[in-house]
């Protein structure tokens, strides 16, 4: 979801945005990435856009995909208990390096 | 990996997830190849490729059921049970042959394993006591044996002392024990230590209390050849000796003679149906029809009764019901 978070993008792009979000440390699969696709898209989290106006001619066919406003409520609070667990990692001096 | 070895990875997808998705995720197979060349990259693409199917095709099932399960209406709003429908695809014929040959194929490995002598040994480590499949033949028996031939024997045993027919283990007496006018319960299974492995024990009562009791050793499986012994004695109990004893069968003609205590002993009797027939003074005094050899008790006692020779009826019978008890050949 939070690859969907500033742009809307099909399914190739979200792939390499989510591997440049992790350092490159995850790569998804088309299986992996379009059944967690499926599974955000039932549970209403992203929705499909039409394809922006901006894009290239051969990216006709793909879909887009974009964070719905329940879907970035979820993401937040998400990012917000995670947030809470790195701030009592700090207080607790457990993290080291970048994240202190 | 080819693309078009992907798309036959991509059948193994539920049919839901391919009508909507299939296109998409060959396309992205398509940018994935054009955009990672060379050795190493390519290699990892595949790498990620089969990791992929091993990780999101459990996932994709379980989204996949997940939403039509959600989706379907409440299917016992009213207590009507209902099924719901996993995969809209039809099964395919070439599924249908694949599953069709390969059922067909164990049962038809299953029957071959089952003819094989090795499927009948003892397993390693299971004390030498028997082999599954008499270990389940042994288990079936026990559960189903007392209980029926309980609700035979009763009518005909209503002769019979106080005590019959309790469910209480009935220890196989001596050899020239007393004979079953003592507390004879109705045919119950105990299991011995017989010869050639497990066998299970079976008694039935008598209504004469000048008749001897057959005391049957039942071996739990066929085997082959198989051994016979057992003691041919009067209604006084007094030991027949120099009779004759046949058995007939598709086999040929076995002859034992009874030595002086009534002794009598084949040793190996080919699989098959016997007639059996003693012989004694130089006439023929009693018969079995029919009796399997499979089945044959050994040891085992046997009563002639006065009166010449009388038809028995099935051995069989005999074992499981006393209304169809032996008149010559007491048991």
């Amino acid at each position: 979801m939070l690859a969907l978070a500033d742009d809307d993008l099909h399914g190739y792009a979200i792939m390499r945005r989510v591997e440049e979000q992790t350092g490159k440390r995850i790569r998804l699969g088309p299986g992996t990435l379009y059944g967690s696709i499926q599974a955000l898209l039932e549970g209403k989290l992203i929705e499909e856009v039409d394809r922006p106006e901006d894009t290239e001619v051969s990216s006709e066919r793909r879909r887009y995909y974009k964070l719905t406003v329940t879907g970035r409520k979820v993401a937040r609070s998400e990012a917000e208990k995670m947030a809470d667990v790195l701030r009592v990692a700090r207080t607790r001096k457990i993290l080291r390096g970048d994240y202190v | 990996m080819s693309e078009k070895m992907y798309t036959r990875l991509v059948r193994l997808y539920p049919s839901r997830f391919r009508q909507k998705y299939e296109r998409e995720v060959l396309q992205l197979i398509r940018d994935r190849l054009s955009d990672e060349t060379g050795f190493f990259k390519r290699c990892r693409l595949y790498c990620d490729l089969v990791a992929d199917v091993l990780v999101g095709l459990p996932q994709t099932y379980r989204n996949s059921y997940a939403a039509i399960e959600a989706a379907s209406p409440s299917p016992n709003a009213e207590g009507i049970p209902s099924f719901s429908v996993l995969d809209e695809e039809p099964l395919g014929r070439g599924s249908i042959l694949l599953g069709g040959t390969l059922s067909l194929a164990t049962v038809v490995i299953f029957g071959f394993l089952l003819s094989r002598s090795f499927a009948y040994l003892p397993v390693p480590g299971s004390n030498g006591r028997m082999s599954p499949i008499e270990a389940v033949v042994e288990r079936l028996n026990q559960a189903t044996t007392p209980d029926t031939l309980m609700g035979e024997t009763e009518g005909a045993s209503k002769s019979t002392p106080a005590g019959v027919g309790e469910r209480q283990p009935w220890p196989r007496p001596a050899a020239g024990a007393s004979p079953s006018k003592s507390n004879a319960p109705a045919l119950l299974p105990q299991r011995g230590n017989g010869v050639g492995g497990q066998r299970q024990t079976a008694s039935i009562p008598t209504q004469d209390p000048n008749e001897r009791s057959l005391y049957l050793r039942m071996p739990s499986i066929a085997r082959e050849p198989s051994a016979w012994r057992g003691v041919l004695a009067d209604l006084s109990g007094q030991p027949v000796r120099s009779a004759e004893i046949h058995l007939i069968g598709g086999h040929g003609e076995l002859m034992a003679r009874t030595a002086e205590d009534g002794s009598f002993a084949f040793s190996e009797v080919p699989s098959g149906n016997y007639e059996v027939t003693v012989v004694f003074g130089g006439r023929e005094v009693a018969y079995l029809k029919e009796m399997d050899v499979s089945t044959i008790p050994a040891p085992s006692r046997l009563t002639l009764a006065s009166g010449g020779r009388r038809p028995l009826g099935l051995l069989y019978n005999t074992m499981h019901s006393a209304r169809h008890r032996a008149e010559g050949l007491s048991i």
